[in-house]
């Protein structure tokens, strides 16, 4: 029913009259969106380096010496009983002995005349459970148990970590915010711009017999190929960065392809609703 | 075709129309008659439903005032050519564009739009200016290209809102060439003028308004 070719004439002579407020808005679109896309590459990066970390959401529990192989084998089930524990290995006082000449190069016989380590359990978390708040918790149960004597993990190493990883996150979810914002803003401007300069040939079209789906498709569209516009100039400027830096740094970030095209996709969204915004006010 | 039925519009300003009754028949010309500020503009908005009676009711071919929903209004309009005094032609575009739009909003194909608006602007006398934009043209030219817009879709009924207004004498002879031959293909026309003189010289009924009201209907 609606002429393609027509639309698309429509939709060009849009921006062809507000050439410069179009360009401008392309440009702050692209501007915001790039700052999405280097939060979304901090983000997924931080979640590798988290990934990485997480291999160290381990306890250590270290066994009083004065138990006897009954009650460490016991001591073992009640750690496996622990809600969030996923998996427990045992060293026992040789394996520690035989760490420690490995580590230090110097046997421990030698130096002591007799092996001080005590025997350890290695408790692992399950995934879900690895959290600084829950690791804390775990411990604290692990602590509890009679026979154990001593809990170690990196408390401090993720005490910052999680405190971090909270900060970027908040900082992430207001930047966020403040780009849907400001591409809200400015593309609504741009397209209220151009409906308000065609208002008298609107009320015209409207009394020659144009539908108000008719009237409004070109506005829809002009919004959508800003932010569209947007999205592929951000898209090439953030593929070039990602690659610079990795031409640098090899293999310092990973960005799959996917990853740039949401951001053209991101651009798509927030004109077409920018836009839907202005018609439905002013149209 | 037409049909006023003791229509009464009220404006806030206190004016207006009232006790407005008279019938169209199909393929008549026929001319609203009366100074400024009588009303003539206001009936034909009503005839084309961009103001609904506050009382009475208003046919048009199938569509009631009364019964008619807001998104069958431009349906209305795609059966009804309409001409204006300033002409309303779109500035952000060519002669030809303008006369294409009419029949684009009904979603023409481009090889129908391309035969009937060259048809079109033959029969206006405006085929070698259809490249121009509406700016560059006489007010005559530019009427044309108005009633060529209006016609272009063959409507039953053409209304034509003072299209000699802005005219000089000669051209409005001319204009009103065009809408005698038009009616004779059996479009209806209905056209305000505030030119008494002028109505005198051509056929057609004659309705005269003052203040509002129907004063003779000839």
């Amino acid at each position: 029913m609606l002429n393609l070719r027509y639309i698309i004439r429509e939709t060009r002579d849009g921006w062809r009259r507000g050439r410069l407020s179009f360009l401008f808005s392309v440009l702050i679109m692209t501007f915001l969106l790039i700052l999405v896309g280097v939060i979304g590459i901090l983000s997924l990066n931080t979640d590798r380096i988290v990934e990485v970390i997480n291999t160290r959401f381990d306890i250590q529990a270290f066994v009083a010496n004065t138990l006897n192989e009954k009650e460490i084998s016991r001591l073992g089930t009640a750690l496996r009983a622990l809600p969030g524990v996923d998996s427990v290995d045992f060293f026992s006082k040789t394996e520690a002995a035989e760490q420690f000449s490995r580590e230090f190069g110097e046997d421990l016989f030698n130096v002591v005349g007799e092996n001080p380590l005590p025997s350890s359990f290695l408790v692992k978390l399950t995934p879900d459970n690895q959290t600084f708040e829950h690791i804390y918790e775990i411990a604290e149960q692990i602590q509890a148990i009679d026979g154990i004597e001593e809990v170690v993990y990196h408390e401090e190493a993720l005490r910052i970590l999680s405190g971090y990883s909270s900060i970027a996150k908040t900082v992430q979810g207001i930047v966020l915010v403040f780009v849907i914002i400001g591409s809200l803003v400015i593309i609504f401007h741009n397209v209220r711009l151009a409906i308000m300069s065609k208002q008298q040939i609107i009320e015209t079209m409207k009394l020659v017999g144009a539908t108000r789906r008719f009237i409004r498709i070109p506005y829809y569209l002009q919004g959508f190929v800003q932010g569209i516009l947007g999205g592929i100039v951000a898209f090439m400027l953030l593929y070039a960065l990602v690659r610079f830096i990795n031409q640098q740094v090899p293999n310092f970030l990973y960005v799959p392809l996917s990853s740039f095209f949401m951001v053209i996709a991101l651009g798509g969204l927030l004109g077409l609703l920018a836009s839907a915004i202005a018609i439905r006010r002013f149209l | 075709m037409v049909e006023l039925q003791n229509v009464r519009i009220t404006y806030p300003t206190g004016d207006g129309v009232s006790r407005i009754t008279f019938q169209v028949p199909a393929a008549a010309f026929v001319f609203l008659v009366g100074p400024s500020g009588a009303g003539k503009s206001t009936i034909l908005r009503a005839i084309y439903m961009d103001r609904f009676p506050d009382e009475g009711h208003i046919k048009v071919g199938a569509f009631s005032s009364l019964f008619i929903k807001k998104r069958e209004i431009p349906f209305l309009r795609r059966r009804l050519g309409i001409v204006f005094q300033d002409f309303k032609l779109f500035t952000d575009r060519d002669v030809f564009e303008n006369v294409a739009f009419t029949l684009r909003v009904i979603g023409s194909k481009e090889k129908v739009i391309k035969k009937r608006v060259l048809r079109v602007l033959a029969d206006v006398g405006l085929s070698h200016k259809s490249r121009k934009n509406p700016a560059e043209l006489s007010g005559g030219e530019q009427q044309r290209v108005s009633i060529a817009r209006a016609i272009v879709n063959e409507p039953y009924l053409l209304l034509a809102d003072e299209p000699t207004g802005n005219l000089d004498p000669e051209t409005a002879k001319e204009i009103m060439r065009i809408l005698f031959r038009i009616n004779a293909r059996g479009t209806t026309v209905i056209m305000a003028t505030h030119n008494y003189e002028m109505v005198k010289n051509y056929p057609g009924r004659v309705i005269h308004i003052n203040n509002g009201r129907i004063v003779n209907i000839g």
